[in-house]
């Protein structure tokens, strides 16, 4: 196809539409309409930033490079694997909750993603991984926010499901931290300047 | 895939390399010969990351008598594709190329569509599947030649070996597709 040119999402000739995109459908879980339409707005936001996560973290993954690499890359294979599973997990509750639709192109990924991707170049071990710690901050804010609004209305089900996940995701973060101290057995002699 | 607002672009002094660039590489195959495996190897990953998100979407939506079984193959083929994925990128950053890692890149390569965000019934959602898998087949043997062809040996194994996961998963689809089942019309009231 070697597609350079216009839009690279299409509707399909053939196909029957089932539910609209940014519609919200009756529920089986008699939650209310006006808490699903806010639930679903506040999880779509989620469940895009950790989108945009797994990329983030797949990136680097993928690209680490120098004395460190096989450590680093071998923690964020894992930890994309954890976020894989929030962005699942997410979207398979927006549809239970109101037959919504989890954002799945990348228009309507990136216009609710608050956790954004990296621009294309390759960069440095470090300030990589100062942006995955940055995505996952927001990520986590974000998700402390809606266990409370979940909360407030009157929807324990997809508080639960957050916090889940939100202690997998803190912890992660937080050997990205560990990562990045300032704090070696190298002495600084033995380190030339770059 | 429109714009790209929010990306994030660190100090342009931390740039280890370009997006577009290839650099030489550790296992002595020339730059030329290299540049061309990046560039069909990130066709590769740009078709993966397509249909990774369709077939996840899939997994997502399915909903009918049949979602036991297909979401279950869906959710574990869309695992398959992410693991072929990080194979073939981390062969582009031993080519000494970048591998396609966001919308711009993903823009560049791509080799099919991406349907629109509405939930679409489940048949035409899985041909749409099976479309998508046999478009990569089609393209990663004309890539397995050509890695021959430049005396690429590891990289057209790479490939071969995925290329039979992917096929695999191709006539899965086509099994739960074909015209054939054991309900009596006359059951279907």
């Amino acid at each position: 196809m070697a597609q350079k040119q216009g839009r690279l999402v299409r509707e399909p000739e053939t196909s029957e539409r089932r539910q609209e995109w940014g519609t919200i459908a009756e529920n089986a879980l008699r939650v209310d309409r006006a808490d699903v339409e806010v639930i679903v707005d506040a999880l779509s936001i989620d469940h895009a930033g950790s989108f945009n996560l797994f990329y983030l973290l797949r990136k680097h993954y993928w690209t680490a490079a120098g004395a460190e690499h096989k450590e680093v890359a071998a923690f964020l294979e894992d930890a994309y694997k954890r976020v894989r599973e929030v962005t699942d997990d997410l979207a398979i509750r927006i549809v239970e909750l109101g037959g919504g639709i989890p954002p799945n192109t990348p228009p309507t990924l990136q216009e609710r993603a608050e956790v954004h991707l990296e621009a294309e170049d390759l960069y440095d071990l470090r300030p990589s991984l100062d942006g995955d710690l940055e995505g996952y901050a927001t990520l986590i804010v974000s998700m402390r926010e809606h266990i409370a609004l979940a909360e407030k209305r009157g929807n324990p089900g997809t508080a639960e499901l957050l916090r889940d996940h939100l202690e997998d995701l803190e912890a992660d973060a937080h050997v990205i931290e560990q990562l990045l101290e300032d704090e070696t057995l190298v002495r600084a002699a033995v380190l030339r300047e770059r | 895939m429109t714009s790209t607002p929010h990306l994030r672009q660190p100090d342009p002094s931390h740039v280890r390399q370009e997006w577009g660039t290839v650099a030489d590489n550790a296992l002595r195959l020339e730059r030329d010969v290299a540049e061309q495996l990046v560039t069909a190897l990130n066709s590769e990953i740009s078709g993966l990351y397509i249909l990774f998100n369709q077939v996840r979407k899939h997994y997502w939506l399915v909903e009918g008598a049949e979602l036991g079984p297909i979401g279950d193959f869906l959710e574990a083929a869309a695992d398959r594709l992410t693991e072929m994925t990080d194979d073939i990128a981390i062969r582009i950053t031993a080519l000494g190329g970048v591998p396609a890692c966001g919308p711009m890149g993903i823009r560049q390569h791509a080799p099919m569509f991406i349907e629109e965000a509405h939930h679409y019934d489940i048949r035409s959602s899985l041909e749409r599947d099976l479309d998508g898998y046999a478009t990569l087949a089609v393209q990663w043997r004309e890539h397995i030649a050509l890695a021959d062809q430049f005396g690429d040996v590891a990289t057209s194994e790479l490939l071969c070996r995925h290329l039979k996961t992917l096929e695999a998963d191709a006539h899965v689809l086509d099994r739960y597709l074909a015209d054939e089942t054991p309900v009596l019309r006359n059951a279907t009231g």
